[in-house]
């Protein structure tokens, strides 16, 4: 038990870190719900935020405007430079249209060139879809207006709106697949970065604190036998381990409930499992690795989750992270724990085949783990062994 | 006397390699990994992957010639965002749906509708209910025009529709978004400059002969307060700008992120010493203030770390977010101007509000130096 408090005090030592560490899953979680991790059983278009600065107020202008806030959400920005660019980088608003004044009549005049200001948000691919939306309309309605030359300007863009938004029926097949789930990945995925800073901030500075030469000299002369003090340090730091994955997994279980429970969440909890283990290990390895009250230790202990979170796609998608830099990764069981998201993410539904590719990756992860422990093993064999001599020669 | 000091402290800051560490190293280091991982994300490299169907060739498909003419002429197109494959049956199509192979499949029905089916909600599948408006929504048309005026409604189904006369222009021409991910770049470098914080929250103290010995020592020399301050203060500007310096120069040259070193060299530089400054001027501020050495750190690493998060560094949108939900934080958080200035720069070209940021954190910086020196000008001491 003493053992145990003293962890505990090591703990609140740290105790920023640690708050950070528990509080990034809640607001991960949080942030899980609001891209739609809901229980959801429909099909749903994805809706493109876009402004509009219309300087025409013609029929037309106002007809095109009326079509594309059908299934669109349309915000408000005021005719600021600055604003508008912001918004856009930020991705606040997708898409901007000014629609200059006389759009309108050059529509209608049979040899005008109509011309619309576009301004797109970078990185995204929903302008795409909005360029087609406003191409059919525009298209569709110089197609009638060349058809009906003496129509009124009113029918004209009346029939377009109705015959633009003719739309087709859209199902929701049940092929078997998990509901809700398809947001849980990406909470998973930054999991990783989360157990693993845990991992280091409990196991390696403890262990660190403990291998501190006046601790390990008065341990040397108390009662308690060295093997007693390392099988308990050790069983401490585990519990501890343990509640810290609990704390972290806990959020997912309060905000999604019973979705966790189908057959997708359960893998990726076990999946989470797998690397926790390695995670454990990896702390139990760089604690043997760094000297205890370095200031560099610290730091390294920041970079190599970040590093190893980099490299294997944890915080940028895979597929844009370069060749040469995924080979590096492959050697970091970060990037494994990645690869059971990555194949759980991109089945719909759970086959036998994923199930053995999952198994697959979960053996990588714990040989990783098994490497790291015997690694910490025969080094702290070593270094027990050669510290005994030291003490007895002081004595 | 002041060189002299000033010598001592640069070799004081030179010697601490946790510092060193740190305020120079680390955002090195993590630049280049950033940079190593992220050298794909640029907007000429990134490839949105088309969306992906199945057609299933029912009795309607072989009636329906558009449809036919409309999938060839997209999959011939290799920078079409859709991609199509045929296959003869529905349980076919589904199939592929669950192994993954596609985002939806289509199954033709009369009247020239199509059917989308699909196995979740997403973009791609959005891509793929647009074509099917597109085509239902052309094929309507064609049919109200075949009703109204058949001989124009057959010669635009045999030559297909004419393309639009519409066109798009740029509203903002001299918007250069090429690396989105950039900003957070940006936010590093602010982080460089907030850095100075610490090593300034250390001179505060080491000039205090309550807290050190040196300052102490230092009192007893017979020089004026303020030179001794200004010295230290010196100190630290010099080794930050060497920081910032080495930062832009590595970034730019060897990991090859633009800074604007090339193209706005001068407000590079100007946002670059206005922020370290500023960071410098915090630190002080902060030693003055806040009793303990202890206590300084805490709060300059407390006030570093919320300044560069709302500037964007942990989560780029926080930025925007807090700028929308708190406006007045902008004028307050020099990390935010330091970014704002470089993003200013380097995607809009904006020269004006560059030098506005700048202004911006001249400003903070003197209201900071002011109150430090409101807080240090009456310090006496009864004993030394």
């Amino acid at each position: 038990m003493t053992i145990f408090k003293t962890i505990l005090k090591i703990v609140k030592t740290h105790i920023a870190a640690f708050i950070i560490y528990l509080a990034l899953p809640i607001v991960m979680t949080m942030f899980y719900v609001t891209i739609g991790g809901s229980q959801t059983v429909q099909y749903e278009t994805s809706q493109i935020k876009f402004a509009v600065f219309d300087h025409d107020q013609s029929i037309v202008s106002t007809a095109l405007v009326d079509f594309l806030e059908h299934r669109n959400v349309r915000v408000e920005l005021a005719k600021d430079q600055d604003q508008i660019r912001d918004n856009l980088f930020y991705n606040q608003v997708s898409y901007v249209i000014e629609i200059p004044e006389g759009f309108g009549d050059e529509l209608i005049s049979a040899t005008g060139t109509p011309v619309l200001g576009r301004q797109i948000a970078p990185d995204t691919a929903a302008p795409q879809a909005f360029d087609q939306r406003i191409e059919r309309f525009i298209s569709m309605a110089e197609r009638y207006l060349d058809l009906e030359p003496d129509a009124s300007i009113e029918s004209i863009m009346q029939k377009t709106t109705e015959t633009a938004l003719a739309t087709g029926t859209v199902t929701l097949d049940d092929v078997g697949q998990d509901k809700g789930t398809e947001a849980l990945p990406i909470l998973f995925r930054f999991f990783a970065y989360t157990i693993l800073n845990l991992a280091l901030l409990i196991i390696a500075q403890t262990l660190m604190s403990f291998r501190k030469r006046s601790i390990l000299e008065r341990n040397l002369v108390s009662a308690t036998s060295p093997t007693t003090i390392n099988r308990r340090l050790l069983g401490s730091v585990l519990v501890i381990c343990f509640a810290a994955f609990i704390l972290n997994v806990l959020p997912v279980f309060f905000v999604i409930g019973s979705t966790i429970f189908q057959t997708t969440g359960l893998l990726l909890l076990m999946n989470l499992f797998f690397f926790s283990i390695v995670a454990i290990s990896i702390g139990f390895l760089t604690s043997t690795i760094f000297k205890p009250n370095s200031g560099l230790s610290s730091g390294l202990q920041v970079f190599v989750p970040l590093v190893m979170c980099f490299f294997s796609g944890i915080f940028v998608p895979l597929e844009f992270i370069p060749e040469h830099i995924r080979q590096i990764g492959s050697f970091m069981p970060t990037y494994w724990y990645n690869q059971a998201v990555i194949a759980i993410e991109s089945e719909v539904r759970i086959t036998p085949e994923l199930v053995n590719k999952f198994l697959q990756y979960g053996a990588i992860q714990l040989a990783f783990a098994a490497v790291f422990f015997i690694a910490y093993f025969v080094i702290e064999y070593r270094r027990q062994k050669s510290r005994k001599i030291v003490a007895f020669e002081k004595i | 006397m002041f060189f002299h000091v000033l010598r001592y402290r640069m070799l004081a800051y030179i010697r601490d390699r946790e510092t060193v560490f740190w305020s120079l190293l680390f955002p090195l280091i993590l630049t280049s990994v950033l940079s190593l991982v992220m050298s794909g994300l640029t907007n000429e490299e990134i490839v949105i992957a088309p969306a992906k169907a199945a057609v299933v060739q029912n009795d309607h498909y072989a009636a329906q010639t558009p449809l036919q003419e409309a999938i060839r002429a997209l999959n011939a197109d290799q920078e079409a965002p859709f991609e199509f494959t045929l296959v003869a049956t529905p349980e076919e199509a589904k199939e592929q749906l669950i192994q993954g192979d596609i985002d939806g499949y289509f199954i033709p029905q009369d009247d020239y509708a199509l059917d989308l089916h699909v196995a979740k909600s997403g973009m791609w599948q959005t891509m793929l209910e647009e074509f099917q408006n597109t085509y239902s929504s052309n094929a309507r048309m064609i049919v109200n025009i075949m009703e109204t005026n058949p001989i124009k409604g057959m010669s635009l189904l045999l030559s297909g529709l004419p393309e639009s006369r519409l066109q798009f222009e740029k509203i903002d021409p001299d918007q250069n978004v090429t690396n989105p991910w950039g900003s957070m770049y940006f936010a590093q470098i602010a982080l460089i400059a907030l850095y100075a914080s610490l090593q300034a929250v250390t001179e505060g103290s080491a000039v205090d002969p309550s807290i050190y010995p040196v300052g102490l020592r230092q009192r007893m020399t017979p020089q004026h307060h303020l030179g001794i301050v200004l010295s230290s203060f010196f100190a630290v500007f010099f080794m930050s700008l060497f920081n910032v310096g080495v930062y832009l120069i590595f970034s730019q040259f060897v990991l090859g992120l633009d800074f604007g070193l090339t193209t706005y060299p001068l407000y590079a530089i100007g946002i670059s010493v206005a922020g370290i400054m500023c960071g410098i001027a915090l630190g002080f501020l902060v030693s003055a203030w806040i009793p303990g050495k202890r206590n300084r750190h805490s709060v300059a690493i407390a006030i570093s770390m919320f300044m560069v998060f709302f500037a964007g560094m942990m989560q780029m949108h926080v930025r925007q977010i807090v700028r929308t939900f708190i406006p007045f934080i902008r004028y307050i958080n020099p990390a935010d101007m330091i970014t704002d200035g470089f993003y200013a720069l380097m995607y809009y070209g904006d020269t004006s509000r560059a030098m506005m940021n700048i202004g911006l954190l001249v400003a903070f910086a003197a209201v900071c130096l002011v109150f430090t020196f409101i807080r240090i000008r009456r310090t006496r001491y009864d004993h030394l």
